[in-house]
């Protein structure tokens, strides 16, 4: 009886790739500065998962990809890759993993882009077939065929992250982080990064994915978890509908109106709203506004308030998104 | 796969990435054969001028030739580690499963072409132009004192590339610190320990550089026409210097990679 | 306006360089960093001097002198034309900026310099501590005569002919930066290149004529073989008549340097912007 517990705890445990425990992580600017950039964070990540970090700049998403990713010691507590410790044992957690981090283009802009992977998949020992195999197959993936006697310096930014992806997977890693992997990328190419990711978890590949985005849309799209950070803090965990169950007792409305002077700092103070966040729409010269209502009938409030100051051109109740979530959370959207 | 093996190829990979670019660029390789001889004619022409015998500018040729080496260590190698920091590679050598000395050792045998090029256009640079002739007597000497001098400056580089780790335009001053003064020290241009006219607390000085050394046996056995039973002493110190600074080196990367990674600098740019 | 507007932004370039050049150090530690390096390269030269006249037996002490001062003028060449050599690699691909001031409406060349200024001024601090520490060491040390008298160096010759040796400096820099600009291939190479010739040719360490035929035809167009000799002069002679003639050579020089550079520096940035490499980097 106890045996089976036990087997069952196990399997419960090898299911999880990451496992990040009351992790905290101060940097010091100067002898009296010190910045809190990781509060206490406890998440796990469960094999086959697309796992998302959503949070504005600056919330802590790349500096707990940088602690699991072995490039960082945390301040408190303490984070697992693949069962093991990321400090204790940097060296088998490096086995499985790889980096992509979003607006980098590592490599020899010298080379060509086939010389640049087969360089990356020598850091991993693969022989040289198996090298070219997998440099086939992910240029294929990547639509990178007609680039790969390119040198990299003549790579377009696009092309340019395609390669970086492709070289975050030349080792198959179990364990993929992904830091902003879409960032300043054109439509086209983002989603096919969508697409290898999704595709890369499912068919019981067993492997998983930690991605962080400040893309709503993107997390929705593709993760299976996510995990909501501000300013260190871990303040919501779930599945996007599970999230967005969180705010479906609440009213969410889009309202376009000309810009307001002196900005629209008034709205935090109407009663019955919980949170808000603006847009610019540089194509009408107008301001987008998207408010979450505690109740339906804090609306009247926010006409009165808005129309006071400004006309309104449209008003529209919508669905709720991760957006909301994070207003809601927040009081306010991303900045 | 093994460990080790996971190493060499790594090191085999990063080397054959450099040789490539470097014959992609001849302009920096005729650089690298140019440059130091406005500085070895201009020091032999001064010794002439002085009237000090012609094995003076031999020295001034094993100098020169050395000097390469050193500044590859220095820049093709320690200094390269924040190139690699400031172009986001070095966090990927980080994540990788790899040792930090396999990824030197490739930067350092990248530049076998370039070093090779270099000794070659010096040496026949001081042969053509300035008649300097070699007296070797004993090859296998030759070969035992390069070696360990390479050994040795190699496994320095090593450590000095840990201090970029850590830190980055600091590091680069201190390599930019180091360049003279060490010819100096170390008397590329000339002979500093055993020098009756040199100031004894500069001998002391001189002899703490491994390079004193192999430059005192380069010149015994490729000027001065000595064999190996006259350079035991710089060999000896020598292995002691290379096995020392390697293991330090293993030590002192490992140490700085997790004061990096505490302070959180081990990534961080435009420093 | 447009020269207020060149002086202003030269002069925010020039702090920046000195803030590039000295805030990674406390004061003392920056001030060795521009002792070290000079007054090293001085000993070399300086104990190329003891050991070989000591081995040849030609101890001719206004040699020396001729050599000490030499070098210590040669400080200035060194900085000033690495820095500005360099300038173009660096704002390319190290702080990757040199786009972004050519998106802005002042032209490049009121940073350019600016920072060359910043480092006659940082090579001003090395020239002064390695002449102090230099006439320690070889005079207090080890006893040699340096034929130097204070009372009788011409200082306001002196001082011209520094600043006309800066100037030329400079514009032989603005030369360098355009050929950096148009080419990705030689960059920090250049300014080695060009100091080592100076060094060779420029009546540094013995006078350019021991030279062979025709090599020695070539100090005749340097500006720093006039530098060179002008501040020797200012320093051993003092005297006017002496000093004006390498004086009028050195402006003669300076002027048409400045005229060379302003015409390969304009030029340069026409064809870098047709060829595209204005933001080209790459590295192995």
């Amino acid at each position: 009886m106890s045996n089976s517990v036990e087997q069952q705890k196990r399997k419960v445990f090898d299911l999880k790739t990451i496992e990040v425990e009351n992790v905290s992580r101060i940097f010091r600017i100067s002898s009296e500065k010190e910045i809190l950039a990781l509060d206490d964070v406890s998440l796990h990540v469960k094999e086959g998962e697309v796992f998302g970090l959503l949070g504005p700049n600056g919330a802590g998403k790349t500096t707990l990809i940088k602690i699991l990713a072995t490039l960082l010691l945390p301040s408190k507590g303490r984070a697992f890759v693949a069962g093991h410790d990321v400090v204790k044992e940097p060296a088998k957690v490096r086995r499985v993993i790889n980096l992509v981090s979003g607006g980098e283009t590592p490599g020899y802009g010298s080379i060509t882009t086939r010389e640049n992977l087969w360089f990356f998949s020598q850091l991993y020992g693969l022989p040289k077939g198996e090298s070219m195999k997998r440099i086939a197959k992910l240029s294929e993936d990547l639509a990178l065929q007609e680039y790969l006697n390119t040198r990299t310096h003549k790579l377009s930014t696009g092309y340019r992250q395609r390669l970086n992806l492709a070289r975050g997977l030349i080792n198959d890693p179990k364990v993929l982080f992904l830091d902003e992997p879409t960032l300043g990328l054109d439509v086209i190419t983002a989603k096919r990064i969508r697409e290898i990711v999704r595709n890369r978890v499912k068919n019981g590949s067993g492997n998983s994915i930690l991605i962080t985005t400040h893309y709503m849309v993107e997390a929705d799209q593709i993760c299976d978890r996510i995990a909501i950070i501000d300013r260190g803090r871990m303040i919501a965990l779930g599945t996007p509908a599970e999230l967005k169950k969180m705010v479906s007792k609440q009213t969410i409305v889009s309202i376009e109106t000309q810009p307001i002077d002196g900005g629209m700092d008034f709205m935090s103070s109407i009663a019955g709203v919980n949170g808000y966040s603006q847009t610019d729409e540089p194509s009408t010269g107008r301001i987008k506004l998207k408010v979450v209502l505690n109740e339906e009938g804090a609306l009247q409030n926010v006409i009165h308030a808005v129309s006071a100051r400004g006309r309104i051109f449209e008003i529209a109740k919508s669905e709720p998104t991760l957006e909301d979530v994070y207003i809601a959370l927040v009081g306010k959207g991303f900045e | 796969m093994h460990e080790f093996q996971v190493n060499v190829r790594a090191a085999i990979a990063r080397a054959r990435v450099r040789i490539k670019g470097t014959i992609q660029d001849p302009a920096w390789m005729i650089a690298e054969m140019i440059i130091p001889m406005f500085s070895i004619g201009g020091f032999i022409l001064l010794y002439r001028a002085l009237g000090a015998p012609a094995s003076y500018s031999g020295f001034v040729i094993v100098g020169g030739t050395m000097i390469a080496f050193w500044t590859n260590v220095l820049w093709g190698m320690a200094a390269q580690f924040y190139w690699e920091k400031e172009v986001g590679n070095l966090e990927i050598y980080f994540v990788a499963p790899i040792s930090r000395m396999a990824i030197l050792l490739g930067m350092a045998l990248g530049s076998i072409v370039t070093m090779v090029l270099r000794v070659f256009g010096i040496v026949l640079f001081g042969i053509l132009l300035f008649n300097v002739s070699l007296n070797i007597v004993d090859p296998i000497a030759v070969a035992i004192i390069f070696t360990l001098t390479l050994a040795s400056l190699y496994s320095l580089g090593m450590v000095f590339s840990s201090l970029y780790l850590l830190w980055g335009r600091e590091a680069w001053k201190l390599n930019e610190l180091l360049v003279e003064p060490i010819y100096f020290l170390s008397g590329f241009f000339f002979q500093i320990r055993g020098n009756v006219v040199v100031p004894l607390v500069l001998q002391f000085a001189s002899s703490l550089i491994p390079m004193t050394f192999g430059l005192d046996g380069l010149r015994k056995v490729l000027i001065l026409g000595q064999g190996l039973q006259s350079v035991l002493l710089e060999v000896s110190v020598l292995i002691a210097f290379s096995i020392a600074l390697f293991v330090a080196a293993h030590y002192v990367l490992g140490y700085m990679e997790n004061l990096a990674k505490k302070e959180g600098r081990l990534t961080l740019r435009w420093q | 306006m447009a020269v207020k507007s060149f002086i202003r932004s030269a002069w925010y370039s020039a702090w920046l360089g000195w803030k590039l050049e000295t805030n990674w150090a406390d004061p003392l530690t920056f001030a060795g960093y521009y002792l070290l390096r000079p007054f090293a390269s001085l000993l070399i030269v300086g104990f190329i001097f003891v050991i070989g006249s000591f081995a040849g037996g030609n101890t001719n002490t206004q040699y020396f002198t001729y050599l000490f001062l030499g070098q210590i003028a040669y400080v200035y060449v060194l900085q000033i034309t690495v820095t500005t050599g360099y300038f173009i690699h660096e704002e390319r691909a190290k702080y990757e900026t040199l786009r972004s001031v050519y998106v802005t409406p002042t032209s490049i060349r009121p940073y350019l310099l600016g920072r060359a200024l910043s480092a006659a001024f940082a090579s001003t601090v090395s020239l002064l501590l390695t002449i102090v520490f230099g006439t320690i060491v070889f005079s207090g040390l080890l006893g040699l005569n340096l034929e130097i008298d204070l009372f009788r160096i011409n200082y306001a010759a002196l001082v011209m002919s520094l600043t006309l040796g800066i100037v030329s400096l400079i514009s032989t820099g603005f030369i360098l930066s355009g050929i950096n600009l148009v080419s990705t291939r030689l960059q920090m190479n250049l300014s080695e290149y060009v100091s080592g010739i100076f060094f060779l040719l420029g009546d540094v360490i013995f006078p350019p004529t021991t030279l062979p035929y025709p090599l020695y035809l070539i100090s005749y167009v340097l500006p720093v073989t006039y530098y060179t000799r002008a501040v020797r002069a200012s320093i051993i002679d003092g005297a006017w008549d002496v000093v004006i003639p390498n004086l009028q050579m050195l402006l003669l020089m300076a002027i048409l340097t400045t005229i060379v550079g302003s015409i390969v520096f304009a030029a340069a940035e026409k064809r870098a912007k047709r060829l595209g490499v204005i933001d080209r980097k790459s590295e192995y």
